[in-house]
């Protein structure tokens, strides 16, 4: 065993003895006297006006900064003005000296050359340059002398003194400094711009000038006087320092700024650029307030330099810049004093702004401290009250800041100690009062007792049920008088009997006896409310309905005693029921046939209305057309055929709606299921539509989920509900909207979802569950309204339903919608049947050709190009489908546009050619690219531009040998004329023949003169019909492969179906088809090899024009 | 009777272009509305002697916009006739009782047209003058 360690001493000090108090800190600013606090914050105050006096400085620097720029600026803008002014002469100078005349004069000898002085004269005449600052011009030659001058006394006169004639004699153009004009033509001053005059050769002949008056120059600096701010002036040196211009004098002498060196003077001396006053003028030095030094420096400081002007007796802020056509330099300035004077009036502003804080601060401190202190010290005096027992004592109130609610809440806590002794006092008397009422109470109970045993027996002999009490054996104790009535037992017999013999109870159906109810209230301790149709079989045999319910007496300490039996006699209550429920069962009925009925006469209603709409106009323009009052040949002519035609068309879709809708009301509807290819189904429907949609510019994808496979429906009730729902978006969806078309496998893999999703206008939550009803468009926003017979979706659901599936929709306004239908994979009608039996007509497809195009409108152009020329089209819109798509089939030709989302044309091109089969394929690029260029290098059989040209495409495919194969002919069996020209005239403009026969036996006579490419079949045709027809046709050897379409009115019995699916390709049915489908359908048998093509595009987005290749 | 201002109103274009045919046929200055937003909008401009009014039509119907014309003093003077395809029992009524001045339903007898305009107009014009 250790020794146990000894715990450590105690840190802190041994209890009993008191802890240090800590006492506060004795400088902290809370603790100070009201007095120094106030005092403290006005010496802050006071800092105030130091500051601003401190930042006044910094401000007078910004300023001069500000000052730099705005001086700078002015200076630009002169610099800017003047540079203009002497590159205009110049250049006037420079064009001069080229004119020939003026080469001319030069070359000339003296006597020739004055020949030519009118026609110069006439020339500088006609140039006006400048107005009036033009003093003159003159042509100088190689010696310097005057060989003409528009002013005459110069002429002859040797101007070789003067550099800027030496200079441009060198051969450069020059600008002269400001010098006095030659005695004889007035003293003035000038500046001169000479330009050499040079000979074809290059050599310098002489030299052309323009004499121009100097005060120009006065006048463009002081047109600024004054920009810069208040005062402010301008000065511009030449590069000797010599002021050529200022803003503020009158006159126009040049002086020098400054001292000018001797070796200057004498340089213009010897140059006699004021004459004989030369020396004079330059010793005549008007000092200027600027850095003399700047003026000849290479380059001034662009800095804001400081200096006194004895012009304006002041000291002057100012900045320097130097011209770029000539060395001079433009000073701008400033008197200092309109500045400083602005920057001390800031100061002294601020001095006395921070003075008046000071004052107003001190008035609010003494405030202050006198709506403090005041209150703070009659709440003291209160305090003191309370504490010495005056519960009385209140601060005075009225007061609504701090202090007054501090005092409030004194207030408000004194009152309450005073309301809790007042409330003591209270309570204490009112124990005494309860104490004496309840001694009296107890009293009373005795009474009330012995009163309530009386009244219970009489209540029960009174009472309408009846009552029977058990003890806990069950064993009666107690009966009321209706009980007796009813059990047939007098209560003397009765006591002390056991219930079963007594009477018994039964279920009213099953004749059972229930379990008696003393038994569940014993055995469960509640009150039991007995189930209705029960009967009690009594003494007598009688048997009647009750109504029963029991409940356990209990002592007053929970035990149970016994069990109170109540039952009511139902009988009367059970025959009014019965009343009861017979005629509400009839007022049901009558309601529904009333709903029916009324339902019945709205359809009616509606259907009168919506077949009454189209026939106004057909009947209307027929009658107009057949009265002659519209003729042939008048524009209404066209229009009111037209009128006619998508009336009537209209006409037959309703019809076929309601038919449709009867059929399937009457469970007539016969689908007939059979294994489909989703996607294939998909793109047919989407080629359809593809004019409705490339009409409105709008976007259709289409997605079908990789493994829905093995699905087994009605073909023609599937394109027909995605007709629906695709049309119906394409009609509620603005122009350049999208359509998504999903069809999407389930978790619960006998169903597949079909989605249909609008980026239209939307439709408002109210709107949709009427959205499904007959004869309900809704309308769109803009109160237009959009076609369609208003039963489509009605029917929809319908046909939906009918196989077993469902639909729905969800929509968010503005937004768009999204349709939905669940199919159940294999659809519960019918068994499966087998595939159409393949065509055999492979030998009348014609060249396979593949469109590459991302434009929806384009690629539609092109394939319906193609397809109505008879050639076989698979289209691809991206560069990576159409590589794809050239993997698995050799293409006869390829049509490429240049501008692919994905890939270059070029790089698709390569693509494909390294492909196996495509290596020397035509490729006709159609593109908006037409250069030649861009195809350099390229094997490329022709390059088309868009928009295109559709005979050019087919010249071109000609050109590479692929013309589209039409050998033989379509015959046409129909004894219903009008059928026979529809198709017969559809299938010509596509280039077919056509052979048309009336009935079967001339059908077989036009077979057996020459094989039909593909036969048209009506079924009911009076003698031979379609199906004695189809026997001896398919007797014919030649005809065996035939590709044959019944297209009928003929309603098809399961066995003639049968037998048609053996022998033809397709059956259409009239009321459901169009001719135009049927064409359609045609086309599609004849160019059998394109579904796979279509196949491929599944599962990516996949452009609307490849539709057509279903 | 010729020369009248009619205007046209129905949504479904084939059959405004018939009523407009044969009433400019026969010398009617005629104008053609698609729905009551753009019926009200002309009648800003062009006050008509007559209106054929469809009955069945998105957003405002035939009977609400002969109501409102009718309680409306600068338009009450106008005659309205319903061209409607409600031709059942008791439609001729509610059109009536609506404030139409005649009834006419579809598909129409396009010789007996012109005369039922005129008719119309001649019955107005004689109530006006105080004749019948």
């Amino acid at each position: 065993m250790t020794d146990r360690q000894h715990p450590a001493a105690p840190s802190g000090p041994a209890p009993g003895v008191p802890r240090p108090v800590r006492t506060p800190l004795r400088w902290r600013f809370g603790d100070w006297p009201l007095r120094a606090k106030v005092a403290v914050v006005l010496g802050i105050a006071l800092l105030f006006p130091l500051l601003a006096t401190l930042s006044s400085e910094v401000q007078k620097n910004k300023v001069v900064e500000d000052l730099g720029a705005a001086l700078g600026a002015r200076a630009d803008q002169l610099c800017g003005s003047l540079d203009l002014f002497h590159r205009g002469y110049q250049s006037a100078a420079a064009r001069l000296a080229r004119s020939p005349v003026v080469v001319a004069c030069c070359e000339a000898d003296g006597p020739e050359a004055a020949r030519l002085f009118p026609e110069l004269r006439a020339m500088l005449d006609l140039q006006p340059m400048g107005g009036g600052d033009i003093r003159g011009a003159g042509i100088l030659d190689l010696s310097g002398k005057v060989l003409f001058a528009t002013e005459a006394a110069l002429i002859g006169s040797d101007l070789s003194a003067h550099a800027w004639v030496r200079d441009a004699l060198v051969g450069a153009p020059v600008v002269s400094d400001v010098h006095l004009a030659e005695p004889a033509v007035g003293q003035v001053p000038t500046i001169a711009y000479a330009a050499p005059v040079l000979a074809a050769d290059g050599r310098v002949l002489g030299l052309a000038a323009y004499w121009v008056r100097a005060s120009t120059l006065w006048e463009l600096a002081r047109n600024g006087n004054g920009l810069a701010g208040p005062g402010s002036f301008a000065v511009v040196l030449d590069r000797h320092g010599i002021r050529v211009a200022d803003t503020f004098s009158e006159e126009l002498a040049p002086r020098p700024a400054g001292e000018l060196d001797p070796a200057t003077v004498e340089a213009l001396v010897a140059e006699q650029r004021f004459h004989r006053r030369t020396r004079e003028l330059l010793a005549a030095v008007q000092p200027m307030p600027v850095p003399f030094a700047a003026a000849r420096s290479e380059l001034p400081d662009r800095g804001v330099f400081r200096g006194y002007a004895p012009v304006n007796g002041k000291w002057n802020y100012g900045v320097a810049r130097r011209l770029q056509a000539v060395p001079w330099t433009v000073f701008t300035m400033l008197p200092e004093d309109s500045v400083v004077a602005a920057i001390a009036a800031i100061g002294r502003d601020r001095t006395v702004f921070a003075c008046l804080i000071l004052i107003v601060a001190g008035i609010v401190g003494a405030l202050f401290s006198a709506l403090v202190l005041r209150p703070i010290r009659s709440l003291s005096r209160a305090t003191a009250a309370l504490a010495a027992g005056d519960l009385g004592a209140r601060v005075p109130g009225g007061r609504s800041d701090e202090l007054g609610m501090l005092g409030a809440t004194f207030n408000a806590m004194a009152g309450q100690i005073q309301a809790q002794d007042a409330a003591l006092r209270t309570a204490r008397d009112e124990l005494d009062r309860r104490v004496q009422e309840r001694t009296a109470d107890l009293a009373r109970t005795t009474d009330a007792l012995r009163e309530s045993e009386q009244s219970l027996a009489t209540t029960l002999d009174s009472i309408g049920d009846a009552v029977i009490a058990t003890d806990l054996e069950g064993r009666v104790v107690r009966m009321n008088p209706v009980a007796e009535a009813m059990t047939g037992w007098p209560m003397a017999h009765a006591r002390g009997r056991p219930l079963p013999e007594v009477f018994r109870i039964l279920n009213e159906e099953t004749r059972e006896p229930v379990e008696s109810p003393v038994d569940r209230v014993l055995r469960e301790g509640v009150v039991v409310g007995l189930a209705n149709h029960t009967a009690l079989l009594a003494r007598d045999g009688r048997e009647r309905p009750i109504a029963d319910s029991g409940a356990p007496i209990r002592s007053a300490q929970g035990a149970i005693r016994g069990v109170v039996l109540v039952f009511r006699d139902q009988t009367e209550e059970r025959l009014a029921e019965q009343e009861r429920a017979r005629s509400h069962g009839l007022q049901l009925e009558s309601h529904r046939v009333q709903a029916a009925s009324r339902l019945k006469s709205e359809f009616l209603a509606n259907m009168s209305h919506e077949l009454r709409t189209p026939l106004n106009a057909i009947i209307g323009f027929a009658q107009l057309l057949h009265d002659e009052r519209i003729k042939p040949g008048r524009p209404e002519f066209k229009d009111a055929l037209g009128d006619i035609l998508s009336s009537g068309r209209h006409l037959l879709q309703l019809i076929n709606d309601v038919l449709d809708l009867s059929k399937v009301e009457a469970g007539m509807m016969q689908f007939r299921p059979e294994p489909v290819d989703l996607s294939l189904l998909v793109a047919e429907v989407l080629g359809i539509l593809r004019t409705l949609v490339a009409d409105k510019g709008l976007v259709v994808d289409f997605h079908v989920d990789l493994d829905l496979v093995g699905v087994e429906l009605d073909a023609a009730r599937f394109k027909q509900l995605l007709y629906n729902f695709v049309s119906n978006a394409i009609k509620f969806t603005p122009e350049s909207g999208r359509i998504q078309v999903r069809v999407l496998s389930q978790p619960d893999t006998s169903v597949f979802r079909l989605e249909v999703e609008d980026s239209g206008i939307g439709i408002a939550p109210e709107d949709l569950p009427r959205l499904f009803t007959e004869f309900q468009q809704l309308d769109a926003g803009a109160g237009k309204r959009h076609g369609g017979t208003g039963l489509g979706l009605a029917l929809t659901k319908r046909l939906v339903e009918a196989q077993g599936g469902s639909v729905g929709v969800a929509s968010v306004p503005g937004e768009g919608s999204t349709f939905h239908a669940m199919l159940p994979r294999r659809s519960r009608a019918g068994r499966p049947m087998p595939a159409l039996i393949a065509p055999a007509a492979a030998g009348a497809r014609g060249p396979h050709v593949l469109v590459v195009d991302d434009n929806d409108r384009d690629q539609a152009v092109l394939v319906r190009t193609l397809s109505d020329a008879g050639y076989t089209v698979d289209a691809a819109a991206t560069g990576a489908q159409a590589v794809a798509m050239c993997a698995v089939r050799a293409y006869d030709a390829i049509t490429l546009d240049m501008l692919l989302p994905d890939m270059s044309g070029m790089d698709v091109l390569a693509a494909i050619r390294a492909g196996v089969g495509h290596r020397d394929v035509p490729v006709i690029v159609v593109t908006v690219v037409t250069e030649r260029g861009a195809v350099a290098g390229y094997a490329v059989h022709d390059l088309l531009p868009k928009p295109l040209d559709g005979d050019a495409l087919l010249q071109s495919l000609g050109r590479a040998g692929l013309v589209p194969l039409r050998p033989g002919k379509v015959l046409v069996v129909d004894d219903d004329a009008g059928s026979r020209n529809l198709v017969s005239a559809s299938l010509t403009r596509l280039g077919y023949g056509v052979v048309c026969a009336p009935g079967g036996a001339e059908g077989l006579a036009a077979c057996a003169a020459e094989t039909p490419l593909a036969v048209i079949l009506d079924l009911l045709m009076p003698g031979m019909n379609g199906f004695q027809f189809l026997d001896r046709f398919r007797e014919l050897a030649a005809c065996r492969r035939v590709p044959v379409i019944v297209w009928s009115a003929k309603d098809l019995t399961p066995e003639e179906g049968e037998r048609l699916r053996a022998g033809v390709q397709a059956v259409l049915s009239k009321d459901g088809t169009l001719h135009g489908s049927v064409v359609e359908e045609l086309r599609a048998l004849l160019a059998p090899a394109r579904a796979a093509g279509a196949a491929l595009a599944v599962g990516g987005t996949q452009a609307v024009g490849s539709g057509a290749a279903s | 009777m010729t020369g009248e201002r009619i205007l046209i109103v129905d949504d479904n274009r084939p059959n405004t272009r018939l009523l407009h045919f044969i009433l400019a046929d026969e010398g009617h200055e005629v104008r053609t509305a698609h729905d009551a937003a753009d019926a009200l909008a002309v009648l800003q401009e062009f006050t008509p002697r007559l209106i054929l009014m469809d009955l069945q039509m998105p957003g405002m119907d035939g009977l609400t916009l002969t109501r409102k014309l009718k309680a409306d003093p600068a338009t009450r003077d106008i005659l309205v006739i319903a061209v409607t395809a409600y031709a059942m029992k008791g439609d001729e009524d509610k059109a009536l009782a609506a404030g139409c001045d005649g009834y006419i339903s579809k598909p129409i007898d396009t010789q007996a047209l012109p005369r039922l305009v005129s008719d119309c107009i001649g019955r107005s014009d004689a109530r006006g003058s105080g004749i019948a």
